[in-house]
């Protein structure tokens, strides 16, 4: 059983280590793998990721992106408060995964987490619409839990969450 | 005139206008604020994350007992 209070969310560096690491996702496994160190350090983006305190085994992370989404797919209230606007800057959470055998034991909610207050302390230096990504298959229930709106074709489904929806919860 | 009138009347349409994205977003946090914010489920996740740093933080400060007996 993990236990969540040794978890240690830090930014990803030379000395973490993915090991054996598999989400049931290739496409997360491969980045984590691969591209999540090199992106890093260019400033393409921001990966953090979860340890267990004293150790440098990798068990999930997350990436985030600044973006700029298009309005035209949004619907409701999203869309009249933005609807002179073309597209709308955002923060994108680019990757998120959990190693398979303690998924499902809260760490990806802490990580969530985790990578809102970062989004929200983004947007105290240069303002924003939201935290918005694409759910992979089977996923969206979880992000739709915390508050998280889907939008778009079906087949390029995005979710978003408003900054002013979350601001509140971490003052500064 | 009654049914002219009716003809003529067009519903309005309840939309909001704004001049720049600085109004856009505050008519939204009012929006948000007025409307309690974030869901219950998230603001619990955020209360557990507080308590988890809290412990980590002390588990951090917390010196090595195996170490500490080795000096």
């Amino acid at each position: 059983m993990l236990d969540l209070n040794q978890i240690e969310i830090r930014r990803i560096c030379d000395n973490c280590s993915p090991g054996k690491f598999k989400s049931g996702h290739r496409n997360i496994d491969g980045y984590i793998r691969n591209k999540a160190l090199k992106r890093c350090k260019r400033l393409d983006s921001g990966v953090q990721v979860a340890t267990l305190l004293g150790s440098d085994e990798i068990l999930g992370f997350y990436s985030l992106k600044l973006c700029s989404e298009p309005t035209k797919l949004l619907t409701g209230v999203h869309k009249t408060s933005l609807q002179k606007e073309q597209h709308y800057p955002a923060i994108e959470i680019e990757w998120m995964g959990v190693n398979r055998p303690i998924q499902k034991q809260g760490l990806g909610t802490r990580l969530l987490v985790h990578a809102l207050q970062s989004s929200v302390r983004a947007f105290e230096y240069a303002g924003g619409y939201g935290v918005v990504l694409s759910p992979e298959s089977g996923t969206e229930g979880f992000y739709e839990k915390f508050g998280f709106e889907a939008y778009g074709e079906l087949q390029s489904r995005r979710m978003v969450l408003p900054s002013a929806s979350i601001v509140d919860l971490f003052p500064r | 005139m009654f049914n002219l009138f009716r003809k003529n009347y067009e519903k309005p349409k309840v939309k909001a206008h704004f001049n720049s994205r600085a109004e856009a977003y505050a008519y939204f946090r009012k929006l948000y604020k007025d409307s309690g914010g974030a869901n219950d489920r998230l603001k619990l996740a955020v209360e557990e994350m507080k308590k988890a740093d809290k412990a980590l933080s002390h588990a951090r400060s917390k010196p090595n007992r195996d170490t500490a007996n080795m000096r």
